[in-house]
């Protein structure tokens, strides 16, 4: 302990000494350096012993001869060190597990131990650092701020508590003496933040806290509410009302509070409602208290808004809530004294004292009122809790109420017996026996059993149904037996149950049980089930229920029919996506593509009928009665053609790649066709008569052109053909062959056709372009055509390298037209074109650019 | 004590506590009334403040008034917060002028003393009532120092309720 550290100088004798010259006083022959040394635990500590001039020549000394001691133990001679001739020094480890005091001695003619000097060390700690600084403003006047100090330090160390605002530093706070951990500074201004902190100095040093900032008036604790009453009210006897004045001395209005309460012999409080007394007030009313009982009230306040904190609870006040009338009546018996003779007997009848919390207040008496026998009525008031009446052999019905200030109880009857009672007791009826024990001080708890004279069958058996049926299982339910019915203890049900054509089966069920699962059950099947119910003398049947088993459980249906449909949902999905994505192949093997007529726009390149590059109207390109066998020119072109075409020709280039591609994938007929269906179509005057005409036999014609290849003109030279087959959409459609056959034509007015003069103003663009150009009536057969143009196109781009004749005639068309430098860039003008191609059937004549997507062509 | 009336404290310590007192202690005042301190501009008006309250302080250097003299350097504390939010720093609390020469006061304790140091406090407490409702008109604006206007305004209207109780 560090207190052992703490030592009181003794009387330090010095027993060698000189003689003072004034007045015989000794003078000590040394001194040690320093005088009173405060040392810090696990510190070096040095001191230094230095020896009188005079007394070392009086005793022929010299610090050799020194010697350092503590208390009586020598320090070793390693530790000192000679300064000079006058002075040692010594050098100690750790002061804190020495003792002391520390002496400097000299060693007198090599024998004698004489002591020059001692000092005592003090051991101390520099003061820690001041921890958990907290402020608390009572009331509005003052403000006392606490801190932790830290462990002893066993000097003397001051606490000084410091504040200052922003702008001035404030009068220190000085803890009054043997206080290290408080202080409680006079005058605090609210509203104003200031910086406290706590500075801690001893000889060893100081420390300062860590600096806290803060508004006063959040920390304000008021001094409690005082005056605190409480009354009650003598019309409700289940309030109080508490009122109290409000600390005075306080910064701010508003106020909440707690208010608790609890009764006098409780030790558990209850707190009302903080919402309800969240204002400033001087009163409040409990209710819902329990009348003539005593509580005990406290209340505490704080600031409304909940800045600072609560105060210390209130002096605690109490009150007793007003009296109720009795809420119970008493317990209630009598005894018969049958000793009394000539028709009379005495009757003590007795009760108990109510309890507190059922008298609800101070018991004045009770009212005794006796029904029955000669005298019909008999009332009378008793403060006892006993009275004896003599009345007759006559049953009587007593009754009692207990009564207090405000009310009385209700009453308690009791029937007395008449002296000749007998109880007339049936069979097969159910009794309730209770006995009441009956004390000197009043009757103990009844006991109560059921019994029978005799039993019974019961008079009818259970009614059974079913809650529940399932495939293989039923459950049934029943109620119990009335009391009237069951002329006995009822032991245990049955159930019978059967199919139509079964042995009957019987199940025994506890008596308690009301649902019974008969189980297993065969599905589909009509069950007969009946019940009977038991006593000790036999049993009763019910009625006969039926029910008959589904075939399928619950969920069965669905669990077979939904994997059938998502299979089968599956399958079709399956058989759509294949379908598209076999598309072509589907096509190819189903639906043959047929070479489309309106391609023979070789026809154009007749020089003979140079006009028909005109796109017109049909009314106007073919008047009716105008159109003659020569308006129709066909050229049968074959695939391996190479030779170069001349440039009025290479706007037909793209459809004489369809073509050939078209015939490269066509049944034999296709390229037949082409030529032999324009033939009746165009031939005929009347649209709608062509189509029907052409649904019947239909002469078909081949066209063999020869001069083609050489690029002369030849002349027509047209086969009839006797074939029958039915003239496919596109052959049935004149009109279409007409115009896709003048399509070619520059002066055409539609607007299709001005749209892309207005491209073809641009000096890249070919004339010839317009060959592209389709009117809306292309078939759907021609928009297939284009789709696949359009992959033969892109396909025949992939092989351009073999270098192919056809394909660079292509290509010659779409560099002319400047689509693109690229192939890439060819390609994707010929998609589009052939996009609005396709696109055109269905819409009207707008042409507006269309965008590929992949897998198809869609507007933009 | 619920609110820091320091008039009523005043005449009470002092015995003064009659009506025909209280008028008495009712004069013109020298400090700016709520007409001419809601047409300064902001710092302007925090400077008459505070040269005011100093002024204040000054006038009422006798221990007697240890307490409403720390309240009043609470008060110049939270202006000079609020200037230095609108002044360079040091201009804006600037160091207490030196102690003006105050014309000869009476013996302290003697009743002419007392009068005119009520006659003081109740300026003081009227000329706090005018810069409250002064600050009342100030618009809210975010930040330290809007925190400190409702500082300062807490101390006056907390002072100014005084005023009105008493």
């Amino acid at each position: 302990m560090l207190a052992l550290w703490t030592w009181i100088v003794q009387a330090l004798f010095i027993f060698l000494t000189i003689d003072s010259v004034g007045g015989g006083l000794l003078k000590p022959c040394g001194h040690i350096i320093p005088e009173s040394p405060v040392v810090a635990p696990n510190t070096t500590f040095t001191a230094i012993c230095v020896l009188d001039e005079e007394c070392l020549s009086e005793h022929h000394l010299n610090a050799n001869q020194i010697f350092w001691k503590i208390k009586d133990t020598r320090v070793p001679k390693e530790q000192y060190t000679i300064l000079n001739r006058t002075a040692a020094s010594v050098t100690l480890e750790d002061v804190s597990s020495l003792g002391s005091p520390l002496t400097c001695n000299i060693l007198l003619y090599g024998q004698i131990e004489q002591n020059i000097y001692g000092i005592q060390i003090r051991v101390g700690w520099a003061p820690e650092k001041p921890k958990n600084l907290s402020c608390i403003v009572n009331g509005q006047s003052n403000m006392k701020c606490q801190w932790d100090p830290g462990k002893e330090t066993h000097l003397d160390t001051t606490y000084v508590l410091k504040s200052e605002w922003p702008t001035r530093q404030l009068t220190d706070c000085i803890p009054p003496p043997n206080v290290n951990n408080s202080c409680t500074v006079d005058m605090v201004v609210v509203y104003v933040n200031m910086d406290v902190w706590v500075v801690a100095t001893n000889v060893l040093g100081n420390v300062s806290s860590d600096r806290i900032n803060f508004d006063p008036i959040d920390i304000v604790q008021l001094l409690p509410p005082y005056n605190v009453t409480v009354s009650n009210s003598k019309e409700i006897s289940s309030i109080l009302k508490v009122s109290w004045a409000n600390p005075v001395d306080k910064p701010f209005e508003g106020l909440k509070y707690n208010i608790r309460y609890r009764t006098k012999d409780a030790s558990d409080w209850t707190l009302i409602p903080p919402e309800d007394t969240a204002s400033t007030r001087d009163s409040f009313t409990v209710q819902y208290l329990k009348p003539f009982t005593e509580y005990v009230f406290s209340i505490r306040c704080m600031n409304r808004e909940g800045r600072g904190f609560w105060s210390n609870w209130s002096a605690e006040s109490s009150g007793v809530t007003y009296e109720a009338k009795p809420s119970n009546a008493p317990s209630f018996w009598y005894e018969i004294d049958p000793s009394q003779g000539h028709g009379y007997r005495l009757v003590h009848l007795k009760w108990k004292t109510l309890p507190r919390s059922e008298a609800n207040g101070r018991i004045l008496d009770y009212e005794v009122t006796l029904r029955g026998g000669k005298t019909s009525h008999f009332s009378r008031l008793i403060n006892d809790t006993k009275m004896t009446l003599n009345i007759t052999n006559d049953p009587y019905v007593a009754s009692l109420k207990a009564r207090n200030i405000v009310g009385s109880s209700d009453p308690s009857t009791l029937t007395i017996p008449g002296h000749d009672f007998k109880a007339d007791l049936m069979e097969s009826k159910c009794y309730l026996i209770t006995v009441i024990p009956v004390y000197d001080d009043g009757p103990g708890s009844p006991q109560s059993v059921k019994a029978y004279l005799k039993q019974a069958p019961p008079s009818r058996g259970p009614f059974v149904r079913t809650k529940k049926v399932g495939k293989n299982e039923a459950v049934l339910v029943w109620e119990h037996l009335p009391i009237d019915d069951q002329n006995g203890f009822i032991r245990n049900y049955t159930i019978f149950y059967r199919t139509s054509s079964g042995n009957e089966t019987a199940v025994h069920v506890n008596s308690s049980h009301t649902e019974y699962t008969l189980s297993p059950l065969t599905s589909d099947t009509l069950y007969m089930v009946r019940m009977a119910a038991y006593t000790d003398e036999g049993g009763k049947d019910g009625p006969e229920f039926t029910f008959t088993t589904p075939k399928f459980a619950q969920g069965e249906i669905e669990a077979i029919v939904v994997p059938v449909c998502l299979a089968f949902l599956l399958t079709t999905l399956l058989g759509v996506l294949l379908c598209f994505n076999k598309l072509d192949l589907i096509k190819k093997h189903i639906w043959p593509n047929v070479p489309d007529p309106s391609k023979s726009h070789i026809a154009q390149w007749s020089p003979h009928t140079p006009t028909r590059h005109n796109l017109h109207p049909k009314d106007q390109m073919y008047p009716e009665g105008n159109f003659t066998d020569t308006d129709v020119s066909v050229v049968e072109i074959e695939a391996n053609e190479k030779k170069h075409l001349p440039e009025d020709l290479k706007s037909l280039d793209l459809f004489k790649k369809e073509k050939i591609t078209t015939e490269g994938h066509s049944s034999g007929i296709g390229g037949s066709s082409c030529m032999s269906s324009s033939r009746p179509s165009i031939s005929s005057n009347d649209e709608s008569e062509s189509g029907q005409n052409t649904s019947s036999t239909v002469q078909y014609s081949t066209v063999v052109h020869s001069g083609y290849r050489h690029q002369v003109p030849s002349v027509q030279v047209f086969s009839r053909s006797e074939s029958t087959q039915p003239l496919l959409d596109s052959e049935e459609r004149p009109e279409d062959l007409q115009i896709v056959e003048n399509g070619g034509s520059g002066d055409g007015a539609s607007p299709r056709q001005q749209y892309f003069k207005q491209n073809c103003n641009q000096d890249e663009i070919s004339p010839d372009l317009p060959h592209f150009e389709r009117s809306k009536q292309v078939s759907s057969v021609n928009e297939e055509d284009f789709v696949r143009l359009t992959q033969q196109q892109m396909s025949d781009q992939r092989s351009q390298s073999s270098g192919s004749g056809p394909m660079k005639d292509f290509e010659d068309i779409s560099a002319a037209d400047n689509f693109g430098a690229s192939n890439d860039g060819q390609i994707q003008r010929f998609e589009t074109i052939g996009l609005e191609a396709a696109t055109d059937e269905g819409m009207p004549k707008s042409y507006l650019p269309q965008t590929v997507r992949q897998g198809g062509y869609v507007p933009q | 004590m619920a609110k820091k009336d320091f008039l009523k404290a005043f005449m009470t310590d002092q015995g003064l506590n009659s009506p025909h007192l209280n008028e008495t202690c009712t004069g013109s005042s020298d400090f700016p009334v709520t007409e001419t301190l809601k047409d300064l501009p902001p710092v302007t008006f925090l400077q008459t403040v505070s040269q005011t309250v100093r002024l204040i302080e000054q006038k009422l250097n006798e221990p007697v008034f240890k307490r409403m003299h720390i309240y009043l350097q609470g008060i110049d504390n939270n202006v000079c917060c609020m200037l230095q939010a609108l002044l360079p720093a040091p201009a804006a609390c600037p160091a207490p002028a030196s102690r003006r020469t105050l014309s000869p006061t009476p013996t302290v304790g003697s009743f002419s003393w007392k009068l005119e140091r009520c006659k003081i406090i109740q300026s003081y407490q009227r000329f706090m009532e005018a810069v409250g409702k002064v600050l009342e008109t100030w618009g809210a604006s975010p930040g330290q120092r809007n925190r400190k206007r409702r500082s300062l305004l807490n101390v006056l209207l907390g002072q100014r309720r005084k005023v009105r109780a008493g």
